[in-house]
């Protein structure tokens, strides 16, 4: 900030110019305590906010209410595959081991350009809708429950549109990808949905 | 400051063996988890900034709005949000043409306006000095509860309480540049990155923008057939300003801070209503808060606590030139006991201030009795005027008696007892309990209770009532009461200008408001909402033979009626109407219009292709009794904007404001005949490049 210097008049002793050199130390304090030395995304391990965890418990509800037309893996795993990371991926990593419908879930990354065959659900984080496309065709046929965040994503041919409006989380369900996978989703939770492509 | 720094670091030091290790998120997750899919849908809304409960079931009345409805309607600037929210009617002022933002006719002092929870009043002006609102882009969402907020946030909330939330690591999911440009010379650049860097959320924001300003053009104002400078003009509104923003958090732990700065803010007017074109004014503003959220503390315990700084200031360059040069003070009166005769540089009134905030808050939910969520708290607020300063040519010595000479130069008020404003702090305690009492599975009680004490005026008790009943599936029916206070300002209490005289003896003002709620969803393209308002203020501080005094009472009473349809699945239609009326005409306060109306249209035409179209109605402005100015009519402010995702990366908008050109007038001080015009239509183009 500055230092208000009137007219030569005096030197006015408000505002940050004083202690400057307290405030830069202060604040290197701060951030090397943080530990800030660089950005990237990596997989927290702790803190994942509430927004995340609910939209974690989004599709662990879609998993609830969808039924594959295959019989279940011999395992007894239900594999959601995540492409990619976002602020999402955190808590669906938390979401790894949990029961749903008699069957643990299994969260697997993927990895370089192709689809592992175990997938159910497949998940295209925000730094991979760029391969939305490209994964969508790979899973083309496949009894797999494809979502994402990514606008337009329903529209594009996915299967389950996260999207916000007035502050919650709403989803876009495009039937028609659905049920020509044999993927059946439940009417209750279709009522809660906009459906399209039927 | 020095030691607030230094405590802050050595504090996050200390900190640093005893992080949370996330623990708490499998709870929580699994408190989701056991969630039916239409509770969780209902979910994603905080009312405060640390809780999150579901919309229709919270104990006021509240609008939320989002980033993506910011981002719809092409607004610019925060103000230009809340302006679509019913109840809410934007005054602009004519010095500076600052925003105050009005709720329920009231005037802007009786809103409580946060930035991520810290209040931007001032001590002296309580108006945030120079402020003007946020770049848009910055804004994760705003929450605006109207009706009494004090036994929840303390003073000013009598007629509602808005909370702007700013993006942090959470709401930043890529890295992004903005550049936008449009009419009255406006530039603006933003960059903003965020990102989970090991284990610790990372969020930077970035913004500059300067613009011209509207500069109406003013044919008659407070100068006008004195002789001198009494030509119609322009008055500039001009300003710049730079916004930085950074969060970090980890676990249950969170580090703030921004610093912002508005510069070369040319004010347009003196406070006389005097064409100004000298005064370049400047403030700045930094914040720092150490939060602390522990969902998961003990048994049935959440706890929350927050350290909060802010240091204000501000400079009025050099300006305010009160009247112009030339200008003869006919009686000694008229250049505040001064030595009558002819100022060739004018009335100059240089001043400066500077201030800082402390607060301490900390509180907990517990939720171990049976349908019951008890939440306690305390804290204690520091406010300390530390630095005044006052440079005048005209007007009286140090001493307030002796009448300054014609042509002496600057004499330096500071550190007198004549300088506009004392070198004072203000003390507040406070404390505050609530309990959300569900006792029925239809059936929730909200009852609060909170003690403000003020070391410069005592104390003030605030209750509040809420019945929220969930009548059947589709309708929410809410009754609420509650008891609210503004504490007067500075400027009220301690310090004379050319059109006041302060008096220490003010009361605060306060007010009672029971409001009747309805919340209506038809179908599922549908929501309706009803509001019904009595809104009692007393003890109203205002002048009374130029001195402020606590003067009036005045009851309020309207209503706001809300729908949304959801016509297709690409088109959304959503409109407000607010009307209130006051019950006593001869109480001289502000008249705020009575009604007004909003529509808003959202198609997206096309894959990526986004229109908005939105109306603003404002009913005409009553005069005051004794105004003979000719009435301002109604007028409606018609927007709209084209927005198109190219791809992934590069995002396009254009925007036209006004785009019928309306003569909009705000009404203004009775030396501008013609009160004061709004900005007529106004282009803008964006482009935003994420990666």
């Amino acid at each position: 900030m500055h230092i208000i210097n009137f007219q030569g008049r005096r030197r006015v002793g408000c505002g940050l110019g004083a202690p400057r050199a307290t405030l830069t130390w202060a604040v290197l304090q701060v951030l090397a305590w943080f530990g800030v030395a660089g950005w990237g995304y990596a997989q927290a391990q702790a803190g994942v906010p509430d927004a995340q965890l609910i939209r974690a418990a989004y599709l662990y509800n879609f998993a609830k209410f969808t039924t594959w037309p295959d019989v279940p893996r011999r395992d007894g795993r239900l594999s959601l595959c995540v492409a990619g990371t976002d602020a999402l991926t955190p808590a669906l990593q938390a979401l790894g081991g949990r029961l749903v419908r008699g069957r643990f879930i299994a969260v697997h990354p993927v990895r370089g350009a192709d689809l592992p065959d175990t997938c159910q659900m497949l998940y295209v984080a925000a730094s991979d809708v760029g391969r939305a496309t490209a994964l969508l065709r790979q899973a083309r046929g496949l009894p797999l429950l494809t979502l994402s965040a990514q606008q337009g994503f329903a529209e594009a041919g996915g299967m389950v549109e996260l999207t916000e409006v007035g502050g919650r989380t709403r989803f876009i369900i495009n039937l028609g990808a659905a049920r020509a996978v044999g993927l059946e989703i439940s009417p209750s939770l279709l009522s809660l949905s906009e459906v399209v492509g039927h | 400051m020095r030691r607030g720094l230094i405590f802050l670091a050595v504090l996050a030091q200390f900190q640093g063996g005893a992080w949370a290790d996330g623990a708490g998120e499998t709870d929580r997750l699994d408190h989701f988890l056991a969630m039916n899919m239409a509770d969780l849908m209902a979910m994603e809304v905080s009312i405060s900034t640390q809780s999150r409960q579901k919309l229709s079931k919270a104990p006021a009345v509240v609008t939320v709005v989002t980033a993506e409805d910011i981002q719809a309607t092409g607004a610019t600037n925060v103000v230009e949000v809340l302006q679509s929210v019913p109840g809410v009617y934007i005054r602009a002022n004519l010095f500076g043409f600052r925003p105050l933002v009005t709720m329920r006719g009231a005037t802007g002092t009786h809103t409580l306006l946060m930035v991520d929870g810290a209040p931007i009043k001032d001590l002296v002006w309580h108006s945030g000095i120079f402020w003007k609102g946020l770049p848009t882009h910055m804004i994760d969402r705003i929450e605006i509860i109207r009706g009494p907020g004090s036994a929840l946030y303390g003073s000013d909330a009598s007629a509602g309480a808005i909370n702007i939330i700013t993006k942090t690591s959470r709401a930043i999911e890529k890295t992004e540049a903005g550049l936008r440009a449009g009419s009255f010379d406006t530039q603006e650049a933003w960059f903003q990155r965020g990102g989970i860097w090991q284990s610790y959320e990372v969020g930077f924001t970035a913004a500059l923008s300067r613009t011209d300003g509207h500069d109406p053009y003013i044919a008659r104002h407070a100068q006008t057939g004195t002789g001198v400078a009494d030509g119609p003009g322009h008055a500039e509104y001009g300003w710049n300003n730079m916004d930085v923003r950074f969060s970090l958090a980890r676990g249950d732990w969170r580090l703030q801070g921004d610093y912002t700065r508005h510069g070369d803010l040319q004010t347009g007017f003196s406070g006389a209503a005097a064409l100004d074109d000298l005064t370049e004014g400047r403030d700045e503003r930094l914040n720092l808060a150490l939060l602390y959220n522990a969902l998961a503390f003990a048994p049935g315990w959440s706890v929350n606590g927050e350290l909060r700084f802010q240091h204000l200031e501000y400079t009025s360059g050099d300006g305010f030139q009160e009247r112009p040069p030339g200008f003869t003070c006919a009686v000694s009166s008229q250049c505040r006991g001064g030595t009558p005769g002819v100022y060739a540089d004018g009335l100059i009134n240089q001043m400066r201030s500077a201030e800082r905030r402390w607060n301490l808050e900390l509180s907990g939910l517990y939720s171990g009795f049976q349908g019951h969520a008890l939440r306690l708290g305390s804290g204690y607020v520091l406010q300390d005027l530390y630095s005044v300063e006052q440079f005048v040519n005209f007007g009286t010595m140090p001493d307030g008696v002796t009448p300054i000479p014609l042509g002496s130069g600057l004499v330096d008020l500071s550190d007198s007892g004549n300088a506009f404003a004392p070198e004072q702090a203000r003390k507040t305690a406070y404390a505050y309990l609530q309990d959300v009492w569900a006792f029925s599975d239809a059936w929730e009680l909200t009852a609060g209770l909170r003690y403000d004490h003020y070391s410069d005026f005592g104390g003030a008790w605030n209750p509040r009532l809420a019945l929220v009943w969930q009548t059947t599936d589709r309708l929410t029916t809410k009754l609420l009461y509650g008891e609210a206070f503004r504490a007067p300002s500075y400027l009220e209490l301690y310090a004379p200008t050319s059109a006041s005289s302060a008096n220490p003896d003010l009361k605060p003002e306060t007010s009672r408001t029971l409001e009747l709620s309805f919340s209506f969803v038809p179908s599922q393209d549908w929501r309706l909402g009803l509001n019904l308002y009595q809104f009692d203020q007393y003890d109203l501080i205002g002048l009374v033979a130029g001195r402020y005094e606590n003067r009036d009472d005045l009851r309020t009473r309207g209503f706001e009626l809300e729908a949304q349809w959801q016509a297709t699945p690409s088109l959304v239609f959503a409109a407000n109407y607010s009307r209130h009326r006051y019950d006593d005409p001869e109480v001289p306060v502000f008249r705020v219009p009575e009604q007004r109306a909003y529509l808003r249209a959202d198609w997206n035409f096309m894959p990526r292709w986004h229109w908005n179209l939105q109306a603003n109605w404002i009913d005409r402005h009553e005069l005051e009794d004794g105004d003979v100015r000719a009435p301002i009519g109604a007028y409606t402010l018609v927007d709209t904007t084209l927005r198109h995702a190219y791809s992934k990366r590069w995002e396009f908008a254009a925007s036209v404001r006004n785009l019928f050109d309306e003569d909009a007038r705000e009404l203004s001080s009775r030396a501008l005949t013609d009160n004061l015009p709004l900005p007529g239509r106004s282009l803008f183009a964006e482009v935003r490049y994420r990666f």
